[in-house]
């Protein structure tokens, strides 16, 4: 007679249950995957449900062969040659459909589990939200209880209770999770080569600035980075974070120039330096930010000559960094002769009207702050407005915006004013990147939103290197000294998460992006950086893998021998009974004097014997060992009867 | 038996068992675990998982994987805790004819203040119990065997083995649990009663057994009451009887080997002599068996029947006890 409980076929209940646990787990994918995918794999198992309840016939070999292939094809013909990911989850999803087709034993459903393991750590790949996180555990936690079913089929229990132990059991896995999860060596980048990116049409600046470019972001509610401050926080006025860099323009948009590699930053420092952290979100582009300007390059990133931080991959993963930057500088005052060149280059013709207004300010005054001067107050003094929803421009937008329409977002008033300075004669280009950030009380950071991108302008003058002028200030100075909401009229249509009038409403958003931000920077984040800063805090700063290995080691070991202690404790550790352990101080008290228990000997025969022996003992004797039979075998087991042996072995003196 | 790596393993193992007597503890020294298919199928499932966290760097993906991981070595560990420190017995068992389904029993006192779930216990091929085991306390199971051949039938080495909770491991243990099952013949159906020969009526046998104040039945003598007539034994082909209820010796039969009939073979003997042994206790009779090597002196009721039975179950075998 051989254990029967492999071979018996699951039951209909046990099917739709695990079934259905399986589809709860890939139903985050229906968002990016094929929709004849998502169908045919959800068509599978559900017909597989359908016939655990109705008796319906399984598909044999040959129509499951059938279906492999057809599915296989379908994977080819979609997927042809860009078989990564996507493909690869699509695959996934219909061999689990397959699969759950075929399941009729446990040994089935314990492979649909494993399947459903890996199913939730491929939703990961494309989220890797706390939402998700959460109803993944719950699911983790139901597929378990899944695997610990079929371990108990006869008799069972109800499934309140299968969920409940596994919840426990998952619980009893954390303390070596968070263990593993801070200890395991972590390597920088993909193992294989074919990682892909972890999110994917992400708005944000880009290489090129043109009209409307910058007003469409700051629409854009979504977050750009998040910066911790070491000290207190310079004003938001200060916080220029600086991006791509442009210097060639074709009267109507501004590209980026190929520059030079820096060794180290260059610039002379004037004064003030802060330290911080920013956590910026994968953007798909290499450009890393820091306030003007950084005097330290993070690891696996270069900084070029006009400035701009370029992490050497392209930013497919929320990256973390440490930097510091000099709020007053002087940079580059030996600018070379070519780079003034071409930060004078204008199209030969066009914007006829602005080039006129350059000539007049150079003739009134032909110093570099003159001519600034002049162009501000042009700003200033003409009737400009400062709006997200500027008229559209034609040809000649530099002409047409300083003269015509006089309405615009930064980015017109940054290129017209740098079109301006070449045209008197000023070398000067245009720099992109955020102004300022909203700070989150709660979390004690700054958040800097897509919606905060800004461009202004840099001029070189002899003595002073690149100067940063930032003409929105002329139109809009509330722009600078507050941010964005108060510097637009209330009619603006501005993401509700900018305009901060209703108080809860803001106190709510803070404490969720709050939870997010230490949801990425204690999990998401969390990788070699954080994992060297945290051993290094630990007193273990300089320690290679190996050592982090062996390290990891002792700490899974003594982690899992507290584990076992607690798990174990009460078995082998266990304090006897009451009543067995006055007994046994009865037995010490009769050893000492002289007569032992031998092996084997029934209470009743040890006291026959020590009553023989000595007769003026046999009252408590008798005594004791009936109290004790009683309580231990006679169902007689109370307090006071407890209470009564303890007193008669005490007194018991032989 | 041809060696394979995993009944040399045992052997290994359970020679240092082979002489302990019952009440068996499992120590931790003699729980054995090991990954099962499925966890070994886990496992893999955890490794690919671990592997592709790594190349996406997906922290949520190395917290599942730890997760799981950690969750598997606690579970490994209640797999272990379902084992550790039960304390196995054979229980009480009583003696059943061959060719019947069978069944023993065994008692396993678990100390721990938590039940144990899944416990199985297996005898070779033949026997197997999964089973639950009450918290701190005992639980007595049946074990059910297969029809049993006669003689005395010992199920010595029992592997006491769970998967709970989640079936990736599997502890085991090894228990001399000695657990003997007394295996008579089984009765023989429609045979022919013992040749009438073969009885040896007498009145008052007390005096040459000695040994019974027992008073049964006797040969029906006119005039008794019709109420005394025994009718079973009538009914059974036996004489007429009347039952007796004073002192006086009751009706005797030798049961013997070689009145079994030519050409039987020595089972189908001893099942009918089986049979022969409980009709005379049916009937009241008093009777002695005769085997070719060993005699049971006259007697009657259970314990007599017990005794000739015994004798029948040992016939041509060692008895060890």
């Amino acid at each position: 007679m051989m254990p029967p409980r492999q071979a018996e076929p699951l039951r209909a209940a046990e099917v739709s249950a695990l079934l259905g646990v399986l589809v709860l787990i890939g139903a985050p994918h229906v968002t990016h995957v094929n929709t004849w995918a998502i169908v045919a794999s959800g068509l599978f198992v559900a017909y597989r449900v359908f016939a655990a309840w109705r008796q319906w016939p399984l598909p044999g070999k040959a129509l499951r062969l059938c279906l492999v292939l057809l599915v296989c094809a379908g994977i080819v013909l979609d997927f042809n040659t860009r078989f990564g990911r996507d493909a690869a989850v699509a695959m996934l999803l219909l061999m689990a459909g397959l699969k759950s087709l075929e399941v009729r034993t446990p040994r089935d459903a314990i492979v649909v589990i494993n399947l459903g393991y890996f199913l939730i750590i491929t939703s990961f790949l494309y989220s890797q939200s706390l939402t998700l996180a959460i109803y993944m555990v719950m699911l983790l936690i139901f597929i378990t209880a899944m695997l610990m079913a079929l371990q108990r089929r006869a008799p069972t229990m109800a499934a309140m209770q299968f969920v409940r132990r596994a919840a426990t059991l998952l619980l009893q896995g954390v303390p070596l999770m968070l263990l593993l999860f801070l200890l395991f060596p972590r390597v920088q980048g993909p193992l294989f080569g074919w990682s892909q990116s972890s999110s994917t049409g992400v708005s944000g600046l880009s290489e090129e600035m043109s009209p409307g470019s910058l007003s469409s972001l700051s629409l854009s509610d979504e977050v750009a980075f998040r910066v911790q401050f070491e000290g207190t926080a310079p004003k938001p006025s200060t916080l220029y974070w600086r991006g791509p860099v442009m210097w060639d323009f074709d009267g109507r948009t501004w590209r980026m120039a190929r520059s030079t590699l820096l060794e180290r930053p260059s610039h002379l420092p004037l004064g003030e330096r802060v330290r911080y952290q920013v956590t910026l979100e994968p953007h798909q582009t290499r450009w890393l930010f820091a306030i003007d300007l950084p005097t330290r390059i993070p690891i696996d990133a270069v900084l070029t000559s006009d400035y701009q931080m370029l992490s050497r991959q392209p930013l497919r993963q929320r990256q973390r960094y440490d930097m510091q930057s000099d709020l007053n500088y002087a940079l580059s005052r030996d600018e070379s002769p070519m780079s003034l060149q071409r930060a004078l280059r204008l199209p030969p013709d066009g914007n006829a009207r602005a080039r006129a207004l350059a000539q007049t300010f150079s003739q009134r005054d032909g110093s570099v702050q003159g001519i600034v001067r002049q162009a501000l107050d042009t700003f200033r003094t003409q009737r400009f407005f400062y709006t997200l929803v500027p008229p559209e421009l034609g040809d000649e937008p530099v002409d047409e915006f300083l003269f015509d329409t006089r309405r615009g977002f930064c980015e017109h008033y940054a290129s017209s004013f740098v079109f301006l300075m070449r045209a008197a004669g000023v070398p000067a280009r245009i720099v992109t990147g955020y102004l300022g950030g909203q700070v989150n009380p709660l979390g004690d950071y700054l958040i800097v939103r897509q919606s905060e991108a800004h461009a202004w302008a840099e001029v070189w003058h002899a003595n002073q290197g690149w100067i940063r002028v930032d003409p929105t200030a002329a139109v809009s100075p509330a722009r600078i000294e507050v941010g964005l909401a108060a510097a637009l009229p209330s009619s603006e249509p501005i993401p509700g998460a900018i305009r901060l009038d209703v108080s809860w409403l803001r106190q709510a958003r803070f404490a969720l992006d709050a939870v997010a931000n230490g949801w990425n920077q204690w999990v998401l984040g969390y990788g070699k950086d954080r994992q060297t800063r945290l051993l290094s805090r630990l007193g273990m700063g300089k320690v290679n893998w190996q050592q982090l290995t062996l390290i990891l080691m002792l700490c899974t070991a003594v982690a899992t021998a507290l584990l076992s202690l607690s798990l174990l404790r009460e078995i082998h550790f266990r304090r006897p009974a009451a009543e067995v352990r006055h007994y046994r101080r009865f037995q010490r008290k009769l050893r000492s004097a002289g007569i032992a228990t031998r092996s084997g000997e029934a209470p009743l025969a040890y006291a026959e014997r020590a009553m023989a022996a000595n007769q003026t003992w046999a009252p408590a004797i008798a005594t004791i060992t009936t109290l004790y039979l009683e309580i231990r075998y006679g169902g007689l087991n109370t307090p006071e009867r407890r209470a009564r042996l303890e007193r008669a072995v005490r007194r018991f003196r032989p | 038996m041809n060696w394979t790596w995993r009944s040399g393993f045992t052997r290994w193992v359970t020679r240092r068992y082979a002489n302990e007597t019952p009440p068996v503890v499992l120590t931790q020294r003699r729980i054995y675990i090991l990954p099962t298919k499925a966890g070994v199928l886990f496992g893999s499932t955890i490794l690919v998982m671990l592997l592709g966290s790594i190349n996406y760097n997906l922290s949520l993906g190395f917290i599942l994987v730890f997760l799981l991981g950690g969750m598997g070595i606690a579970a490994m560990l209640h797999t272990y805790r379902g084992l550790a420190q039960l304390s196995l017995r054979p229980g009480p068992v009583s003696p059943v004819f061959a060719g019947v389904p069978a069944h023993l029993t065994i008692a396993a006192q678990n100390p721990a203040r938590v039940a144990r779930f899944n416990v199985e216990f297996q005898f070779e091929q033949l026997a197997y119990a999964n089973v639950d085991l009450v918290a701190s306390g005992e639980t007595l199971f049946t074990v059910d065997l297969p029809p049993q051949r006669r003689g005395l039938q010992r199920f010595y080495r029992w592997r006491v083995s769970t998967t709970y909770p989640l079936g990736v491991f599997r502890a085991w243990s090894y228990a001399h649990l000695g657990n003997e099952l007394l295996v008579y013949p089984a009765p023989e159906r429609d045979g022919p009663p013992p040749p009438a020969h073969a009885s040896t009526w007498r009145e008052g046998a007390l005096a040459t057994t000695g040994q019974q104040d027992f008073s049964g039945l006797r040969r029906y003598q006119a005039g008794e009451s019709p109420r005394a007539i025994a009718w079973k034994a009538l009914a059974r082909g036996y004489p007429l009887l009347s039952k007796h209820f004073t002192d006086g010796g009751a009706p005797e039969r030798v049961l013997r080997w070689q009145d079994t009939g030519e050409g039987l073979g020595v089972e189908a003997r001893l099942s009918r002599l089986c049979r022969w042994v409980i009709d005379a206790e049916h009937a009241g009779l008093r009777f002695a068996l005769e085997l070719p090597n060993k005699r049971i002196e006259f007697g009657q009721g259970a314990e007599q029947v017990a005794r000739c039975l015994r004798a029948l179950a040992f016939h041509d075998a060692s008895p060890t006890s």
